[in-house]
Parts: C-alpha cells; structure tokens; sequence
C-alpha cells in the first residue's frame, strides 16, 4: 500500500532505528505527520516495550535541519545535475587511477536493501572492494571472531535466552543504557527467577550494576585474561563437557596450552585483572556449575586491538562446556546499530564479498559473478574503514561517497579523518541532515529520506529481520538510498543491474543470492523469501533466519545439532594469548579514557538532539572521574575540565561519580562540533585497530586531566541556530522552539552588550531588561511580551538554565513577572498586601484591611501592628477611611 | 503645687510631635504655652503639594487643630510672634507686647525657604515660594488667572510644587542647576527617567540652567556686567549669593509690577507668570541669635537637644548638631522624642544623625533613594532596567556592604535596603538575588548544574525611623 492510498489517519507497524535490538514500532500518521509512537506487542523482540529515545519518536521526525535538496558546493542543484556530477566524478577518477581509487562509507543505519545496491555497485560493477560501513566501528571484532569459530557470521542464540538461562554474564555491555528494551527484559526475568544469577565484567559500575549478583571492576582492557582463565579453570575443575568437545569441536587442546600460557591460576589470572581473587573465583565456579549460561558482549569486547581474540576467548568456553545452540546457553554478540546485521548479512564490508561469502575462495566470487551478471568483479578485499581513510589522506583514494554515518566524529583520530575528506577531491555525502561535521566537509550532498519516509527492511542482533515502512512522504526533494545509488550507478553506465523499482525486488534479489548455488553450505540463507510478491513484502511479518523453503529447521537458535558452517562441521577453539591494550599510562597521561553511550541519546545526536526531553537526562558532554582522581586534581562536580590525549583535546564537565574507578575516566560518545566547542571525544584517540578484524580500540586512550581556569560562564537562549561561539566552550542543548547554550570563557569581555552582540543580533532596546555588573550581566528581550532571548552571564554562581528554559517563549506579562525572570528565579509575585498606602512602610491596603478585622481598631493600633502611618503620615486620612 | 510652665516657640510639625510625644510620656508634668506664628493650627507641611495638586483641602492636612490645644490644656498663641528672650529672667516677649516666664523653653522655630537675590530685590507679584500653607493659598489665587508657571528647583520640593502646578492645569517648565533632576538623590540614570515621565506629564525642564533675571513687561533692568553664573558645583540649597548678587533688576517704582518674563544664563527668554522658589531652606535662628544663644547656622544644640543655655531647647529645622542641619521628616522625629524624654525625664536617649532614605511624593511615580548614589572608585554597582515599563534599580557596594539604593519605577524592598545601609553587615554574597528584593534573597534556589553558594539573609533589624521629606534642606540626605 502506498502512502497516497493509505487511510488517515492510520496506524503502520515499523522498526525503531536506533539500537541493535530491533524493536517493533506502532506508528500513529496523521496528515503526513508522525504524532506518536508505541511499542508493538507482537514483535518479538520488544513485546511492546519501547526505550525513551523510541518513543521520542514523533518528536524528532519534523524536518528541522533536513536536508531537503542536493548541492554541489553549498549550491542547490537538480537531482540530474547532482547524479551526473557524482557520477562523471567516479567514472573519471576509475578510469584515471583505477577501481580502488574510489570508496564507499556506510553505515549500519541504513537498510539491507541500499546496502545491497551499494555493495553490488562496488564490488560487481566498480570492481573493488573499497566498500566498508561504521559497523566496521561497533561489530567487526565479533564478526571474526564468529567467523573462525563457526565458520560464518553466525549469532548462536536469541533474545529468548537472556530470559531463560541460569547465568548472565554481561561483559563489555551497559546494556541498561545502551540496549535498554534488552535489559529491561533482563530484570523483568529476574524479577520472575530472582535464582537467575547476574555478572556484569566492567571497569565501571555503571546502571546494568543495579541487578548485578556480582560486579568485577576489572582493569580496563583485561577482558582477554578473565576468559582465557576461565578456560583453564574449567579444565582444571572438570568443568569441561568433553564428549562435546570430541564430537564438534576442534582446536581444544592448542586453546588450553595457550589459556595456560599465562593464566594457567586463578591468582595469576585475579592479577592480571586486578580483581579480587574470590570475586573472579565466584564467576569461574558459577560458570562452571550452570549449565545455562548466556555472555553477552558487546562494544567494551569488540572495540580493542584484541577484539576478534576476546570474543574467540569467550566462545572458546561455551564450546567447551557446550554452552551454545540451548536454550538459555550461548555466547551472544549484541549489536549497536539498527542494520549492522543487515549490512553483515549482505556483505557490505571491505573483507565480505556477499551473503556471508568472502574472498578467500574463488568460486565464490564467481557466484556471485554469475548472479550479477557483473561486468567488473572485485577480487580482493578491500580497505577497512580505518585504512579507507589513511588511503584517503594519502591521496590513494580520490573519491568517496559517504552514506548516512559520520565519520568526523565517529572514527579515530577525528581530526585526520576531518583533513583526510577537506584533501580529497571528492567528497558525497548522503545524509538526511542538512549540517553535520562530515556533511560541513563535503562537495556533494545528497538528501536521503530518514527513517520515517525508508521503506525496506533490518535484521536485529537476534536474527529477525523486520521491515522498517515509510509512512511520511519524502522530505523536500529527498529520495531513498536504494534509489540515489541505483541512479548513479545508471549515471555511470551501469544500466543492467539497477533497475530496481521498489525495495522489494531488492530485497527478493538478495534473497535469492542468499540461496544461489547454496544447498547448505551458507547458513545465511533466506532464499524462502525471493518470491515474495510486493504486497506479502509490504506485510512480511518479523522472521528469523535461515529462512528456506521446506526446511523443518527452527530457526530460533543455531547449532543445536552440533554442526557448523565450517568445512568440517565443528566448531573451532582459537588458542588465544591475550595481550593489553596497546598504549598505556604514562605521567603525561596518566588516565585510561573509556567512551560509551549515554541512555538518552543515539550517536552523533542528530537526531535524538532535536528531542528536547531527551536532554533532560544529560544535556551536556562530560568527563566522569573517580572521587580520588577528582579530589587530586581539585575538580569538583560539574566544572569544566580539559582531557588531553597525546594528539587531541575535549573540554566537557565533570562528573564525579562512585562507579567509575580510580585511574580512569569515562566520556560520552555523541557531541559533535555542531553540539559543542571541543568535545568529539574520538578525536582523542589514535588509530589503533584490531589486526584481524581492523576495529578501532575505542574504549582506551591513555589521556591526562586539568580543571580549566574558567573566568566567566553563561546562558544564552535564543530561536538562532549557533555555532563556534566566540568563548573557550559553549555548548548546544536544543528546546522545543530553540536552543539553550552552555557558555564559559577564560577571559572576561570588555563588554558583556558587545561580546552578545557578535554572537546574534539584538532587537530593539525598548523592550528589553537587563542586568548589569562587573561580575554580572543578564539581559532579555521580548517581543510581545514573550521573551525571545535570554542572556545570563556571571563570573560565579548562574540560575537554572532548566528553569530559564522553559520560560523561553511562555507569554511573561507583568513587569514583576519580568523582573522574576531576570532574577531567574521562581517566585510567586503575586503580592496579596494590595495596593500600597502607607508608602514609608510599604503596606497595603488588604494588610491594613486584615490588621482592622483583627481588632486594630484606631490609626495608633495599626501603627503598632504595621506602623503604617506613623513616620509621614500622609496616609493617614486613607487609613481613617478604612477605618470607618 | 504649680507646674512647671514650658514655652513651645513654633507651632510646625516638629512642636506637633514634641507635644504628642510629651503627652505620651506625662502629661500632667508640664503647664504648656505654644507660640505660632503661621496663625494656623498644626499641619502636616510634608503634605502641601497634593494640596496645591487639589488632591486634598487643607483642612484635611491639620494634624492638631486648635480644639485638640483646648482638650489638652495648652495655650495656643497663634498668629503672635516670639519678639525677645531674656534668658537671665526666664522671660519672653512678644508682639503683642504680653510677657511670659518659663521654666523650660523649646525653640522650634523653622526654616525659611532660600531666595536667591535676583528674585528677591525682583520684588515682583508672581514670586513665591512654597512652605507655608498661605504660599499655597497665594498660589491657589492666582492659578486660575495664568497659564504658565516656572518652578526654581529640581529638587524634592521643586518637583513635587510642579506637580501640584501641572495639575491645576498650568504648563510648567522647571528650571534646574543640576545636570539631572534630584542631583543629590538619585545618579544620573534614574534622573534621566524621572525627567521622561515628568515630561509625559506635561512638565518641561531646564536642566543646568539658573535664571539671570526676572522681569516684568519688556523693561528690563539688568547688571550688565554679568550674564552667566559659575558653574553650579555648590548645592542648590546654598546658591553663591555672590554671584546671584551680581544679576539685580532695578525697579522703576515703587509700585509691584507683575512677573511676565524670565531670562535664563544661556540669555534664553521664558515668558511666565507665576515663579515658585524651592531651591533650599535656610534655619530660621534669628530670635536665638538675638538672645545671644550659640548659633552657626542654626541653633547650635547638644545630643539632648539642649542649646547654649541649659534651660532652653531647641528643636527642628532651626537647629544645627554639629554640621547637620535638618530638613527631612525623621531626624525631627529623633529629636522630639530625645527632647520630650528630657522635658519628661523618662530616659537619658541621645540623638545622633542617621542616614536618610527619599522618595519623591507625585502620584505614580516610584522612587527610593538611600545613602551613596553615584558610583566611586572604590565602589561597585548592580544595576536593573527594565527599559520598557521604565523600571531601574541601583544598589551600591563597598566592601562587601550595602552602601547605597536607587530605585526607580519599581521601589519594592528599599526600607529593606535602606536596613542594610544601616546595618552594615556583608551583603555582597546575596547579589544578585539582592537587587531583586528580599524575597528572592529568602526564596530557596532552584537545584542547578552549577554548585550553589550558601545564602544567609541579615537578620531584620529593629524598627527603623523612616524619614520623608519635609523640604530639600542642604546636608539634610547626606
């Protein structure tokens, strides 16, 4: 059904886009617009639950920031202008320097269906493999790491077996922030068992703490060494399920020698780890004593320059024990992104060739070579985004189209990859926003739909694909992604191969690919679904793979049977010798910096930053440090510090917090340049990745600590849209009809009314009030008695920017109301003494009036009582009358 | 047993309240005589100008009328003048040639209005000053003849006479010396906003202006020597008699002509036809000084008020403690209630000067003005505006203490103010919730991201004496 055709309003089941979970969405389309969002009780993995970002939905689907038209250069331009520049672009620059001088950047954002279109232009018709996407960032380690194990990017069990297993280890996951439909299903199982144990393995005591049996704080990046020793503890303590190793495993005994290599004990392993030798004891004897055992892991296991090993670590002691392929037992990859599966199922990386194939085998590519009927295939993996990115500053590669991510924030190194993009020749960007800091470096912009105009489908991190629907119309001259990269392709002679007119026949394409020349051999099949017609596509119900005609498989969890994608059908352990993070401490940089998500927003803000409830809960970028670190450097709570790393700094406010260890520090992952002054907190880290799987060690960049001496800091509320606020830091925190901004300086401005006036423009004086000191200086202006800018300065104490917030555009009549306001602070001023008669005293006629009926009955008793009338006395023929 | 016979010479407010303030404490103590030469019953001199605004009559302004003097006892003398003292036989004589002993004697005698030379050797109809209820009756007689009317002064009085003048229907240009109306209340912000809504009011201003000349017809008579005055960095209050000597206007006949025209230092002509003095009040010590009691410019009195004889007193506008002389209403009130515990001999209270507070009495207008008021050096200020409803607050800091309030258009808290003034306790730490008033000081702080300085309000103090304006006497708000 299209949009045109459909009754309003109406109701359309779609998928969230934020985390990897996948949640189902009742979304509630009223005349073009989205005005509000439920949990869908049938979809399996949320049962109608929905997080705060989910159901701030409909408050961040208006087209404020959009993109709405293509540009070249900051010009607008037509569609057909804009697809033969990209395309003539790409086409020279081929022919110039070869397939591999260009490059595509996507993103675990978009749908399977441009993924599949994307990664079949590069690799089929371009002929290279330079096609790679920021799940590169969040799940490549655990791809690997799946892949030597199993044999394929297979993720064993499903939601379902957090509910039902004994044991839980979380490790390298804030679920209760980062997955929070996930955890909330965790608690509400353990609510149901409270038998049900719960480990969380983070340095940090973070909110996933709160239902924790245990908590191990272990030492930041020895995540390696607590598995590789449980490992050996098992073996030690007849906690292995031998005839399973036997029957479908290989490799056990080179993993065993390694695990013992270096945590052969308990108390080397607690060393190593730096934890309390009974608490690690505690979890090797829980482990070793449940059947049932899920480890969730996610970005704290991947996002290090041991990732793959880590995660093989931890797979290593499920196969060993035969925890896998049960309900309730399974090494569980939780993904970050709404579409990395998907990405990962089309095989839209620089190491994947399609549908779960690879390089590695020759025959593959001729399937795929076949399927495609493609002119020019890629034979070789390509760069990994890391690398993509050294090939683009090295002017390797010349041109790039990068899709609905935003590297300039999001990779290591930020700033490189910001100059890398200003060097290259030629820089696309499709975005659905119009201003982002990658976008700021772009030649060509191209506006796509956001996720309530895409129509196509996802695959959460449990295997379920489920179709994400458009029910908005396109924004401005927006169009989806399928359709921009067919129609380049189209542009650059690619006629065949692209003529797709729906994300239907995409997605049966893929479907089919899955199932090409397969007959088992890919457990990644969904070859059931390639003849679904446009309407059973519109309405496909969410479905787990592998979906395969007239199989009697269930589908609901992998290797039940014992067997495996590999060539053998076993399982493989990895010998895996752990090894720390590669930098660490020195005296300039004493501190370990670990990032993660905050609950309430979603990468790079830009679009959970235009819902101003979901900065109620944080609205500014911050450090959270320990109390002992705190106290050492003189920090207290919410000052301004400054994080160096050896090649960055950031500027964010301190949080000091119980939870976070000694010897490091924490950062949020999401302000960018357009949010804040200096607070992109990848640019502190260098490039350092994983060798096998090329993933960035995101979660540990040795940094130092200072408080910054701030002179001077200040409020400012305004409609305009700022950006690069002329003071030290300043910071974006968007209202429901504007934007609040976090101000400070270093040095205190000759003229507060001046430094205001380079920033916005200052209406007529008349309807103004201000405040003016040395130390201070406050000023709004009304326009019909509404205030539409608020201005607080102070070289000490502010009133609560909350508070000033939501006075911003609320009607403000009285002139004592006014003047509340610029006190900035709430205070009832609605005086009951009455109009004043006594002047000397100030009292009021309703206080004289109460003084009389409680008996003061001559001008002298009032006097006494309210000394009304008693110094001048020039009201005293009023106070006769009332007293008459 | 006779009482003690205690003589009042002066029968204006500050006598009023000695008498009430005596008759609190004993009134069976004394046998009491008062003199007044006004020939009225006590009235209420702060409140004229909303007589000659015609807000009031004047009888409603009587705070003791001449049957309030029957039912207590005391002999009124009104209309007769105090002539001599004889301070070695305890006697005094008056115009009517009678002779009274006293065992105590209070002089309260007053003030007289400045009149600067010019208009005085003018001796013209249409110059008058505004003090005494007959100036209001003299000008009540002629306003319904005329059109305009100048006021000399931009001061308290000047204002307030102007005010009375718009509203009995007159244009009014007042001429100032001033570079800003109040000069010695407010700063120049707050003057600027005053003069605005004035001028709304249909009142024009001349400000750093001092008329050279009044004239009546066309023929004038003037010293041609001299156009221009000195700058005005004298006060109002005491104009350099030298140089408003130097600008005479010679009569022609002994005959009073009729104001009709003004002529100002910048040689600008103004026609009017009524001028109404109030740049300042002088004590009025002539008596005293006739009967060889100490006098400076006023009547010099100890802390109990007592003057260079012990058995007489003085009270009032006519007294001068140590280098203050009094023009504003609560100093006075110190004083009769020191006197009367004197007189009374309740208690042994002494006076001493205390900083005043001002406020400008036009209906509508709000204005407070206490202690420091212009910015220093070593001063520092907060300041309010809200530029549309023409609110502008000012509070001065020195060292960490209150030291002075400006308050325009929005005058709430400037007792509160005023208390702190006087207190001089640190306030610094209440800034900025303190320019807002005192509620916002007590109101608990909303929880910010920003750490929150403890607040802790001075404690009220005791009841103050709130002073109001009787006329802008020099030194009198300093």
């Amino acid at each position: 059904m299209t949009i045109a055709t459909r009754p309003d309003p109406c109701q359309v089941k779609t998928t969230c886009p934020y985390c990897g979970v996948g949640c189902g969405v009742n979304a509630q389309v009223s005349e073009n617009r989205l005005i509000a969002v439920s949990g869908d009780k049938a979809h399996p993995a949320n049962q109608g639950r929905l997080c705060v970002k989910g159901s701030a939905l409909h408050e961040t689907s208006g087209l404020e920031g959009r993109l709405l038209a293509p540009q070249i250069k900051g010009e607008t331009v037509s569609w057909d202008k804009a697809f033969d520049h990209v395309a003539q672009g790409f086409r020279e620059t081929i022919e110039k320097y070869g397939p591999d001088s260009v490059a595509l950047y996507l993103s675990g954002q978009i749908l399977t269906e441009d993924y599949y279109v994307a990664n079949k232009l590069m690799k089929g018709f371009i002929g290279s493999a330079n096609v790679d996407t920021n799940s590169r960032l969040c799940m490549s380690s655990a791809v690997a790491a799946h892949k030597r194990a199993f044999g394929a990017d297979l993720v064993p069990g499903c939601y379902e077996d957090l509910e039902l297993t004994d044991l839980l280890v979380l490790v390298g996951s804030n679920a209760a922030w980062a997955h929070p439909v996930i955890y909330q299903r965790i608690v509400a199982a353990k609510k149901v068992r409270p038998e049900m144990k719960i480990v969380v393995i983070d340095p940090r005591r973070t909110a996933t703490c709160d239902i924790a049996d245990l908590h191990l704080p272990l030492k930041p990046g020895s995540d390696g060494y607590l598995f590789t020793g449980l490992l050996s503890y098992l073996a030690d303590n007849n906690a292995l399920n031998n005839s399973y190793i036997k029957d479908h495993t290989e490799g056990f005994e080179d993993a065993l020698e390694a695990a013992r290599t270096l945590t052969a004990d308990l108390t080397q392993t607690a060393d190593l780890c730096g934890l309390e030798k009974s608490d690690l004891k505690q979890l090797y004897q829980w482990f070793s004593q449940t059947a049932k055992v899920v480890t969730l892991f996610s970005q704290g296991i991947n996002q290090s320059s041991s990732g793959v090993d880590k995660g093989n670590a931890i797979i290593n002691c499920h196969l060993a024990t035969a925890k896998i392929g049960k309900p309730g037992a399974a090494p569980f990859s939780i993904t970050g992104q709404p579409n990395a599966m998907g990405g990962r199922e089309v095989g839209g990386l620089a190491n994947q060739l399609a549908a779960h194939m690879d390089f590695t085998d020759p025959e593959n590519i001729e399937l795929v070579k076949t399927f495609w009927q493609a002119p020019k295939m890629a034979r070789k993996e390509g760069l990994k985004a890391v690398d993509m990115f050294q090939a683009v500053h090295d002017g390797k590669i010349k041109a790039i189209w990068i899709i609905g991510t935003n590297p300039v924030v999001s990779m290591p190194n930020a700033d490189f990859i910001r100059e890398a993009l200003q060097r290259c020749e030629l820089v696309v960007v499709s975005d659905c926003m119009e201003k982002t800091d990658t976008t700021t470096c772009a030649d060509v912009l191209l506006p796509a739909t956001g996720w309530a105009e895409k129509d196509g489908t996802v695959t959460n991190s449990e295997r379920i694909i489920s179709r994400q629907k458009g029910f908005l119309e396109p924004a401005g001259h927006s169009l989806h992604d399928w359709q921009i990269i067919c129609s380049v392709a189209q542009a650059m002679g690619f006629e065949e191969g692209f003529r797709f007119n729906s994300p239907a026949e995409i997605f049966a394409e893929h479907a089919a690919l899955s199932g090409f020349r397969n007959s088992g051999k890919r457990f990644f099949d969904i070859s059931a679904l390639s003849t679904l017609s446009e309407d059973e596509y519109h309405d496909m119900k969410p479905v787990r793979w592998p979906v395969i005609k007239n199989s009697k498989a269930d589908s609901t969890r992998l290797f039940s049977d014992g067997r495996f994608n590999t060539l053998s059908g076993r399982a493989r352990l990895i010998p895996i010798t752990p090894t720390a993070p590669i930098s660490q401490v020195s005296e300039t940089y004493p501190l370990i910096l670990n990032t993660g998500r905050i609950r309430d927003q979603w990468h790079t803000m830009t679009r959970t930053g235009k819902a101003s409830r979901l900065l109620n809960h944080i609205d500014q970028p911050y450090v959270e440090l320990s109390l002992q670190d705190a106290a050492d450097k003189g920090i207290a709570e919410n000052d301004l510090v400054e994080i160096r790393s050896a090649i960055s700094r950031c500027l964010v406010r301190a949080k000091i917090t119980e939870g976070q260890p000694e010897g490091s520090v924490f950062m949020p992952i999401h302000w960018t340049a357009q949010f804040a002054s200096l607070a992109r907190v990848d640019s502190l880290f260098a490039s350092i990745k994983d060798p096998i799987s090329g993933q960035p060690e995101a979660k540990h960049c040795p940094v130092s600590i200072n408080k910054l001496n701030s002179c001077w800091q200040a409020i400012l509320i305004t409609k305009k849209e700022l950006s690069d606020l002329p003071c030290e830091y300043w910071c974006k925190v968007p209202l429901q009809n504007g934007f609040r901004y976090e101000l400070v300086g270093t040095q205190l401005p000759e003229s507060w009314q001046v430094w205001l006036e380079s920033v916005v423009t200052l209406s007529d004086r008349d309807d103004r009030i201000e405040l003016c000191s040395v130390e201070r200086y406050r000023l709004i202006s009304f326009n019909d008695h509404t205030p539409e800018l608020l201005f607080f300065a102070s070289t000490d104490r502010l009133p609560n920017s909350n508070w000033l917030s939501k006075q911003f555009n609320q009607k403000t009549g009285s002139p004592a109301q006014r003047m509340a306001l610029l006190a900035g602070k709430p205070i009832d001023n609605n005086d009951d003494s009455g109009a004043i008669v006594c002047s000397c005293f100030e009292v009021g006629e309703k206080s004289i009036r109460r003084a009389i009926r409680q008996g003061a009955d001559s001008t002298d008793k009032l006097a006494e009582k309210l000394k009304c009338g008693s110094s001048c006395g020039s009201c005293l023929p009023e106070i006769r009358a009332l007293l008459l | 047993m006779t009482k003690p016979h205690l003589i009042i010479i002066g029968n204006g407010m500050s006598s009023g309240r000695l008498l009430d303030d005596i008759l609190k404490r004993d009134p069976d103590m004394y046998r009491i005589t008062v003199f007044g030469a006004e020939g009225y019953a006590n009235y209420n001199r702060i409140m004229l100008s909303p007589v000659l605004a015609g807000e009031i009559k004047a009888r409603d302004i009587v705070t003791h009328s001449e049957q309030w003097y029957q039912d207590q006892n005391i002999a009124l003398h009104s209309g007769d003048t105090v002539t001599g003292i004889d301070t070695k036989n305890q006697t005094i004589s008056c115009q009517s040639g009678t002779t009274f002993s006293y065992d105590k004697l209070v002089l309260a005698t007053g003030s007289e209005p400045v009149i600067p030379p010019a208009a005085r050797d003018a001796q013209m109809e249409g110059i008058l000053s505004f003090r005494r209820l007959d100036d209001i009756d003299r000008t009540m007689a002629k306003v319904n003849d005329i059109s305009h009317a100048t006021v000399v002064g931009g001061g308290l009085l000047g204002l307030e006479a102007a005010w009375g003048l718009r509203q009995q229907g007159l244009d009014v240009t007042v001429i100032h010396r001033g570079e800003w109306l109040l000069n010695r209340q407010l700063d120049p912000a707050a003057g600027e906003l005053l003069k605005q809504s004035l001028e709304a009011r249909g009142i024009s201003f001349r400000l750093n202006a001092e008329i050279t000349q009044f004239s009546s017809h066309q023929a004038l008579y003037s010293d041609e020597s001299s156009t221009l005055l000195p700058g005005g960095s004298e006060s109002e209050a005491h104009p350099s008699s030298e140089a408003l000597k130097k600008v005479f206007v010679k009569k022609d006949s002994e005959q009073k002509e009729t104001l009709q025209q003004i002529t100002l230092n910048d040689g600008s002509v103004l026609n009017t036809e009524l001028a109404v003095i109030a740049i300042g009040i002088t004590p009025n010590h002539s008596l005293a000084k006739a009967s060889a009691l100490d006098c400076d410019r006023g009547v010099l009195v100890n802390d109990q008020m007592q003057s260079s004889h012990p058995n007489i007193f003085a009270l009032g506008e006519c007294t001068q403690f140590g280098q203050h002389t009094f023009g504003l209403v609560a100093p006075l009130w110190d004083q009769a209630a020191v006197l009367a515990d004197q007189l009374c001999e309740t208690s042994d209270q002494r006076f001493s000067v205390k900083p005043c507070a001002t406020k400008l009495k036009v209906s509508g207008i709000a204005l407070f003005s206490a202690g420091e008021f212009l910015d220093n050096p070593d001063s520092e200020s907060i300041i309010c505006q809200d530029f549309k409803n023409g609110v502008y607050r000012k509070l001065i800091f020195r060292d960490q203490k209150l030291t002075g309030a400006v308050l325009y258009g929005a005058v709430n808290d400037g007792n509160w103010y005023f208390e702190l003034i006087q207190a001089q306790q640190p306030v610094q730490h209440l800034a900025p919730d303190l320019i807002f008033g005192r509620r916002y000081c007590e109101a608990e702080s909303i929880t910010s991201g920003i750490p929150e300085i403890q607040i802790s309000v001075p404690e009220h103090n005791s009841p103050i004496l709130n002073p109001q304006e009787l006329s802008p006497s020099a030194g009198a708000t300093s």
